[in-house]
């Protein structure tokens, strides 16, 4: 059973209309994604900065309505609720932002801003208190951070009452905006464990937006490949690690890391930026910039089955 | 809280201010208590200097200038305070809808706020006191349904850059109905730029009904209020001779708005995190 279905979802922003009512030019964020997250797992969502994955995540959770396509959370369909009726919903699907800081409201304690959403859903105050403290003590915030504000905490303390404050509403889905990148390398593996072991203890499963890809190697079961408002390769994550078959997921996996600096290996280096999205190319919107491109990648290439379960863009493959 | 008055309390100019303000609403209060002062009683004196029995003397129709000063007082007091909590309870609401909910709502109050930007003020005032009486709550109403569009576009500019932060994002995330973000998330976050400004107009209403009581277009005789005090001193005889009749509320007037202007600056400075680095 899936907890998230998404179905050839768009958004589109429009920049400015003219001044007579000309229609105004549309930015395709997201332009046609499926994905799916199952119950208890964790799907990836991996690409550069501008590819369109924090809209993509905002968009399933309705912060933007979307242009086109449908939302299926736990089967039901969301995406045409009104938002009274979305509301007791938030409770289910939740969101880690990815700067603590810019993610707390300057005025709210710790132990505020973990109670104030339970405010929403009708428990008494004694009821909040203690439900918001012990939730505090869960993700390893120990009594003294109770009273302090955020500009009082560090990085890794304030994203821990990002944490508590989602996980307070025992949500089902929770979408994770790179929750740790703003983080300082030190305290990122604790983050990411205090998540994982969060998922564990709640059941939950996770939509965890990246551009890391050892990040996503680490935590998620699925990985989806996102570049320029569209998913070019999905796969399992030993699947796509092992065998990545769209040049950009190539592109993307050569430029981590290796725990090995003696090791060597083939750094496929991309040329130029991410194309304009006002603007984006015909055909392929990778072509501009894919090492292999050949005259068929003029035409669109479709998102075909590989291997069971492993589905590119590509004309290549 | 006790932050905050500490952090003031340090600011000597705003403080002197604030404690200038504080002693004339007492004195405004308290006096008439213990003195038999009554501003319209018409005494056998007229034009009198200072002397044991009136103070600071008597106007030209035998009238006790201090009884008028610190009536005067409570009245130009009354309609700094009336006036600026008409401009903010109009401007801040649909400042903050504007701001926060955008759309539509915001096309039509910002151009309803520039609309009324561009009707001068003393003009208007003085055509709409010309129709009706210029009581002292019709002169507020009017200083203060014309003051709007600052506040609402002070307000507009804050909540528009606050509306911007994840937090609100995350408020919406979390389930917190859309009125409630916009009332507890959004508007404490971006409020303190109010506070200055709302000593500012306080101290702004009062000038200008003293302008338009210097000009005869005000609070009307036997009523008083410092500006129609000082309207006798259009007369050269007065204004040469008889400083006693318009020199007080002169002076009040200039120390009230100053003192004002300086509690304004004060709490802005406080409140202005830049400033906080104890």
């Amino acid at each position: 059973m899936d907890i998230l279905a998404v179905r050839e979802i768009k958004k589109y922003f429009f920049a400015g209309t003219g001044l007579w009512g000309r229609p105004a030019r549309a930015i395709k964020a997201v332009d046609g994604v499926s994905l799916t997250v199952r119950r208890g797992q964790t799907a990836g969502l991996v690409g550069e900065s501008g590819c369109g994955k924090s809209t993509l995540g905002r968009t399933i959770l309705r912060l933007f309505a979307p242009t086109a396509g449908r939302v299926l959370l736990g089967g039901e369909d969301i995406t045409d609720y009104p938002p009274a009726r979305l509301r007791p919903l938030r409770r289910k699907m939740q969101m880690i932002f990815q700067d603590p800081l810019a993610a707390l409201n300057p005025r709210l304690t710790a132990l505020a801003a973990v109670e104030t959403p339970l405010r929403s859903y009708g428990q008494g105050k004694e009821e909040r208190r203690r439900l918001a403290r012990e939730m505090l003590r869960v993700v390893g915030l120990n009594a003294s951070c109770e009273g302090k504000y955020p500009h009082e905490m560090s990085g890794g303390q304030r994203q821990r009452v990002v944490v508590a404050r989602a996980m307070v509403l025992e949500p089902q889905f929770v979408v994770c905006d790179e929750p740790v990148s703003a983080l300082d390398v030190s305290v990122r593996a604790q983050v990411l464990n205090l998540l994982r072991d969060m998922g564990e203890r709640l059941g939950l499963s996770y939509l965890f937006i990246s551009h890391d890809l050892s990040v996503v190697y680490y935590f998620c079961d699925w990985v989806y490949v996102m570049y320029l408002g569209k998913i070019v390769e999905e796969a399992a994550r030993e699947e796509i690690f092992a065998h990545p078959a769209h040049p950009y997921t190539e592109a993307l996996l050569s430029a981590v890391l290796l725990p090995d600096p003696g090791q060597k290996r083939v750094r496929i280096i991309l040329q130029g930026d991410l194309p304009d999205p006002l603007n984006p190319p015909a055909g392929c919107r990778f072509y501009s910039r894919c090492p292999y491109a050949v005259p068929r990648c003029e035409e669109e290439p479709p998102l075909r089955e590989l291997r069971p379960g492993h589905r590119a863009a590509c004309w290549l493959h | 809280m006790s932050d905050f008055l500490k952090k003031y309390s340090r600011h000597r100019l705003a403080m002197a201010g604030l404690i200038f303000l504080f002693l004339e609403v007492l004195l405004a209060l308290t006096i008439p208590i213990f003195l038999p002062l009554d501003p319209i009683a018409i005494s056998r004196s007229f034009n009198a200097p200072p002397d044991a029995e009136h103070i600071l003397g008597t106007d030209g129709v035998g009238r006790d200038v201090l009884a008028r000063v610190i009536y005067g007082g409570r009245l130009s007091l009354f309609i700094g305070v009336a006036s600026v909590a008409i401009t903010v309870s109009i401007g801040l609401p649909l400042g903050l809808i504007a701001g926060y909910y955008r759309g539509p709502a915001e096309s039509v109050i910002m151009r309803a706020a520039e609309t009324f930007l561009s009707i001068p003020l003393m003009v208007f005032v003085l055509v709409v006191v010309a129709i009706v009486k210029a009581t002292a709550w019709n002169v507020a109403l009017i200083i203060g349904g014309l003051g709007w569009p600052a506040v609402a576009k002070l307000i507009y500019a804050s909540v528009l850059a606050e509306s911007a932060k994840e937090y609100v994002e995350a408020a919406r995330v979390l389930g917190r109905p859309n009125h409630v973000v916009a009332w507890l998330e959004v508007l404490p976050n971006a409020i303190s730029p109010l506070w200055a400004q709302i000593a500012f107009r306080i101290s702004q209403a009062i000038m200008i009904e003293a302008s338009l009581s210097f000009l005869g277009a005000g609070i009307q005789p036997p009523a008083a209020s410092w500006g129609n005090i000082m309207y006798a001193a259009q007369d050269l005889a007065v204004l040469t001779n008889r400083l006693w009749i318009w020199l007080p509320p002169g002076i009040c007037l200039v120390l009230t708005v100053m003192s004002i202007n300086l509690v304004g600056e004060g709490i802005r400075d406080v409140l202005d995190p830049k400033m906080n680095n104890n």
